[in-house]
């Protein structure tokens, strides 16, 4: 319940910081210097967190490493995209998982890291009906 | 080789036609209605436009406009200098695309005119400032969706032209038009939702948007 309450407030919070400068029907471009932003293509319309507020990035440990959970509004109505990957490596793809538009479910996919150390995280993921996607977020370990 | 010949008639009587008009008089009547079309550059910031990258700008400023106008030039009309009102009407259009994104502007002025008509034997100058509205709207694509971007702001426009007397009903024009206008926020209308965009920052808070143009057309007097 507690979590419910976090997520909730989370929510709310990331609603609060719409940016009227940001068009968010362009998709942010590819940078790897920690802009904080995330877009993507879903049935190839865009969704991008610019208007939204920063995304946020969480590092679980889990048995087998680091799972790495990256969450972004791209919506006025709180909308959520998410997904996750475990042990991210710079210059390396990977599959990415637990990927969602609003609490619906997306196919899994692969992400190409290109950077992850100085406390950025950034790379590009595609999969199923998600094209186009690009992340740089900054990240505590 | 007859051929050659009956061309070469044919193409000295069309010479001679503008002389033998010289005869006449040159206009009738305080009227006159313009028809114009010519090329258009796109001068200023861009506002809600898919790509914002150099060489994309730089391709979507070539563009074409057309324009019609009513003017009535008040006095005599053996006065070299003369006020004139008039209407004026002016559409401009600008498209680009890249493999995933387009941009197709369309704008559309509507301006009342105040006219000052210099005129010297065959020829006539008009200096116009005018102040009205400009439609905008950007018939747009992103990665193969629709976007649709509208901007309705007064604008106003200083233009200078120039006529040869034809006959002393019509003759022929050019006209330097600029029209100028400021946007600081745009309207885009994609997947189902409108979005106002404030002092957008991809064009550095707004837009000061600016066709240029140089039309030629036919003047009508009666």
């Amino acid at each position: 319940m507690k979590k419910l309450w976090l997520i909730a407030l989370l929510i709310i919070c990331m609603a609060c910081d719409e940016d009227y400068s940001v068009d968010p029907t362009l998709l942010p471009p590819v940078t790897t210097t920690g802009e904080e932003t995330l877009g993507c293509l879903v049935d190839g319309w865009v969704y991008s967190s610019e208007r939204f507020g920063y995304p946020v990035v969480r590092i679980y440990s889990v048995e087998n490493g680091d799972s790495v959970v990256v969450r972004a509004n791209v919506g006025r109505e709180g909308e959520l995209f998410t997904f996750s990957m475990i042990n991210p490596e710079e210059g390396k793809t990977i599959p990415y998982m637990d990927s969602a538009l609003n609490g619906k479910k997306l196919e899994n996919g692969l992400v190409t890291v290109s950077r992850m150390g100085g406390g950025v995280l950034s790379g590009t993921f595609e999969g199923g009906s998600v094209t186009r996607g690009r992340f740089d977020v900054k990240y505590n370990k | 080789m007859r051929t050659i010949q009956r061309l070469c008639v044919g193409l000295f009587f069309l010479a001679l036609f503008p002389v033998l008009l010289c005869a006449q008089e040159y206009t009738v009547g305080n009227s006159i209605v313009s028809l114009q079309v010519g090329p258009s550059r796109y001068v200023g910031t861009f506002i809600g436009i898919t790509d914002y990258s150099k060489n994309y700008r730089d391709d979507l400023r070539s563009g074409w406009t057309w324009s019609a106008g009513y003017s009535y030039i008040f006095g005599k009309q053996e006065k070299s200098s003369r006020f004139g009102l008039g209407l004026m009407y002016q559409g401009t259009y600008y498209k680009h695309s890249s493999s995933e994104l387009s941009d197709d502007i369309s704008m559309q002025y509507l301006a009342p005119q105040f006219i000052l008509h210099l005129s010297k034997e065959r020829y006539n100058i008009q200096l116009a400032y005018g102040s009205g509205y400009l439609w905008y709207k950007d018939d747009s694509g992103v990665y193969g969706k629709p976007r649709k971007v509208d901007i309705d702001e007064w604008a106003f426009n200083l233009s200078l032209g120039g006529e040869y007397y034809l006959s002393s009903w019509c003759g022929l024009c050019a006209r330097l038009n600029w029209i100028v206008s400021e946007s600081k926020a745009y309207k885009v209308s994609y997947h189902g939702e409108t979005w106002e965009v404030e002092n957008p920052e991809l064009s550095s808070g707004g837009g000061v948007y600016a066709p240029l143009s140089l039309t030629v057309g036919i003047n009508f007097h009666f």
